[in-house]
């Protein structure tokens, strides 16, 4: 965060420096971007951040290993239990828990259903971005069944504490698969009625095709990953890449766009979500009704000294998360890799040379979280 | 793209919008009539803390100070004395700060008698932030006025017309039944 | 430069511990190598000095490594390897905003969360979670061996533990 704004270049009577934000909402939370406009045009592009800080990793310090997993789930706050698991498995890892199948399937298969609020909450969002008010209510309709699933097991809905080290805190409900059953015949109907309002509309193509276009070379040089990385062509998944609890039993495909352009952006999260619903599919199938869902834990979590890092592919890139470890029972350093945040850092990048109404809709296609963004 | 492919773009893309539209008017609303109607939240839900007493009205809390221990948020604050007749611990505080409490329920997990339960009450607004920073009366009479309440020990819990607490039947335990019941069983008898 | 520089392999990583000086010269040679896409920098506090930990994989064909150098609290000057990797650009003013490690040569380091007026670095160990000073912090002696000194080669697995056991002494 920082009060600064920009200097006027000298001689440049006709830039205007205008403030974005924070409160703008369109920046999807509180991002402050100092603009210098030229007309309709952006010379100069700033972001600050920082204005929902609480310092996570200072707080996790000064927690047991336990007690960490709650505050990570504060983090990306839109996809829930997807951000308890790169500190689960690095523990796991410096530990030697051994996971159950059946936990791991439970875990992926939350994994998903929060991948699928996310970009449920991103399509309803960025369409509000765009001007269209009806798919965001379609949307959280949508969300909101996930969300009903997810309470009737884990008892909250966004901020569940759901996983644990060797497994999951309890089981699942009894009815919980033909709820994801059910929600997942409701899901693809819906999918056909979003294709028609976003991917379809020739308002979307209007103001996405050509728009903020982000190179291979500079998206992999500037850390960027998940859809947006993919959206310039480069199949690198966290999934795929190192995968993690079910994963590598369940079939998917990682889908790519050339363009680089908002439209792929928006295009790789459609495919994507097509694809957590294949992923659903497979593990209603695969995952036993009965049996473990936690493995064996020490009471007392205390890994040996050293560190390790783990990263999962969360519905923004790759989620990781440093553990430094001194053999106490407080991680010594908690260091979180967030997608998001490395993400927002091509801000100025896409945004210098676009139109001002182009930036709101790069600015949707990014999907920024700043609870992540911030921690 | 001639004017007339774009005019019919464009009356295209109004005609899908509005039949997209159209459908969902005869679909159920999920709206909640909230304050009317309320929500069928589930057992499990998490929503508030309360204590809850025997059925006696003794105390069921033997003050291990386990929840203290395992509160990320570190907002409770118990303090205790030995029971001068028979065993165990008496309580002289125990206060738990409902603003600053993350509703994590590690508390309730850590809990070996499953005094500290989680409850579905949720109307606590209040205009002073003083009335929510819970002492025993308070969390006592939490657990009084709750219908049903959970605990992964126990399961859900209720308490029937004529006040005496039970468990809840199958159908509204939630997963795991079979592995809750049977120690927490164990435990009563 | 070969004698100031510990390699290790940690789980699936190739972990490499160099003096402060010979940073930049790796970070050269790990780009030019092909490692193309930084995951993160993070700064630790070790008790005797700050840490600074870059983390890249290789698109490529996944190959992880994680770079390691420990510069003394006095002194918290690390070169800055924005100009190979721009993705660390943010990485960088956070580990100089948490813990006041000065990136030499970064284009922007300014605070990245906290205010520009704040007053302290609040990862560092010498302050507790309400930024008040930990009554009774002593800066730990630099441990020795010094951390990227290469282990002795008759046992290179106990070796591997030498670093971590310098910073719980
Ligand atoms: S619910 Fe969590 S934060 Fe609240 S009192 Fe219990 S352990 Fe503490
Ligand atoms: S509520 Fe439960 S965990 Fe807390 S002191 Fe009482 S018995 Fe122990």
């Amino acid at each position: 965060m920082s009060t600064m704004s920009l200097e006027p270049v000298p001689g440049r009577s006709d830039e205007m420096i205008v403030n974005m934000g924070p409160q703008h909402p369109a920046t999807h939370g509180v991002l402050r971007v100092v603009l210098g406009l030229e007309g309709e045009r952006i010379t100069r592009a700033v972001p600050h951040i920082g204005y929902l800080h609480r310092n996570h990793e200072k707080i996790e310090e000064a927690r047991t290993y336990p007690m960490v997993i709650p505050y990570t789930d504060r983090m990306d706050y839109v996809s829930g239990t997807q951000n308890e698991l790169p500190f689960v498995l690095a523990v796991e890892d410096m530990l030697g828990i051994e996971v159950p199948d059946r936990a791991k399937k439970i875990r992926t298969m939350f994994f998903e259903l929060y991948r699928l609020a996310s970009h449920l909450v991103w399509m309803g969002t960025a369409m509000l971005d765009l001007g269209a008010i009806s798919p965001f209510l379609y949307t959280f309709w949508d969300r909101e069944i996930i969300l009903g699933i997810v309470e009737k097991t884990a008892g909250a809905r966004m901020l569940p504490n759901y996983y644990t080290f060797g497994g999951v805190r309890r089981d699942v409900h009894p009815d919980f698969f033909k709820d994801v059953a059910d929600f997942l015949d409701h899901m693809e109907r819906r999918m056909v009625d979003y294709e028609h309002l976003v991917l379809e509309s020739p308002v979307v193509h209007a103001r996405t095709i050509g728009v903020g276009v982000l190179s291979k070379e500079r998206a992999v040089a500037r850390g960027v990953s998940g859809p947006v990385l993919r959206a310039s062509g480069v199949a690198y998944d966290v999934r795929k890449a190192f995968p993690y609890d079910a994963y590598p039993d369940v079939e998917f495909e990682i889908p790519t766009s050339p363009d680089g352009d908002t439209y792929a952006r928006f295009w790789v999260r459609f495919q994507e979500m097509y694809q957590s619903i294949r992923i659903l599919r497979q593990l209603v199938e695969l995952t036993p009704k009965t049996g473990p869902y936690k493995g064996k834990a020490p009471a007392r979590i205390k890994p040996p000294a050293g560190e390790r890092y783990r990263a999962v592919e969360n519905s923004r890139g790759e989620l990781g998360v440093l553990v430094v470890s001194d053999g106490t029972d407080k991680p010594y350093r908690v260091k979180h890799r967030g997608a998001a945040f490395s993400n927002l850092q091509i801000v100025p990048d896409l945004f210098e040379g676009a139109k001002f109404s182009d930036a709101i809709a790069i600015l949707a296609s990014l999907d920024p979280v700043f609870g992540e963004i911030d921690r | 793209m001639s004017l007339l492919q774009e005019v019919w773009q464009a009356v295209k893309a109004i005609g899908t919008g509005m039949a997209t539209v159209h459908k969902r008017v005869y679909e159920e609303a999920p709206t909640e009539f909230y304050p009317y109607v309320k929500p069928d939240l589930p057992p499990v839900s998490v929503q508030s803390l309360a204590l809850v007493e025997n059925e006696d009205g003794s105390e069921r809390c033997i003050v291990c100070l386990q929840c203290e221990r395992a509160c990320p948020a570190q907002v409770i604050t118990i303090e205790r004395h030995r029971n001068p007749e028979g065993k165990g611990f008496l309580i002289d505080r125990f206060d738990i700060d409902l603003v600053n409490c993350m509703y994590c329920a590690a508390c309730v997990e850590a809990c070996p008698v499953s005094s500290i339960v989680t409850i579905q009450d949720f109307e606590m607004s209040t205009y002073d932030l003083q009335t929510l920073k819970a002492d025993v009366d308070f969390l006592h009479e939490q657990a009084r006025r709750a219908r049903q309440w959970y605990s992964p020990k126990f399961g859900v819990e209720v308490r029937t017309e004529d006040g005496r607490i039970e468990k809840a039947p199958p159908e509204m335990q939630p997963g795991g039944l079979a592995e809750i019941l049977k120690p927490a069983e164990e435990v009563d008898s | 430069m070969e004698a100031r520089m510990k390699q290790e392999r940690l789980y699936d990583e190739d972990v490499y511990t160099v003096h402060p000086e010979d940073y930049r010269a790796l970070c050269e040679r790990l780009a030019g190598e092909g490692y193309d896409f930084p995951r993160a920098i993070s700064g630790i506090d070790m008790g005797y000095g700050l840490r600074v930990t870059l983390q890249l994989t290789r698109m490529k064909d996944l190959a992880k490594v994680t770079v390691r150098t420990d510069v003394p609290y006095d002194n918290p000057v690390v070169p800055s390897v924005t100009d190979l990797w721009p993705g660390v650009e943010w990485y960088e003013r956070e580990a100089y905003d948490m813990l006041g490690l000065r990136f030499e040569g970064h284009p922007d380091l300014r605070r990245i969360l906290l205010e520009d007026e704040w007053a302290l670095h609040p990862l560092l160990k010498r302050y507790d979670t309400g930024g008040y000073p930990v009554p009774g912090w002593e800066p730990k002696p630099w441990p020795d061996p010094e951390p990227w000194a290469p282990p002795p080669p008759p046992e290179p697995e106990e070796a591997g533990e030498a670093d971590e056991g310098g910073e719980a002494s």
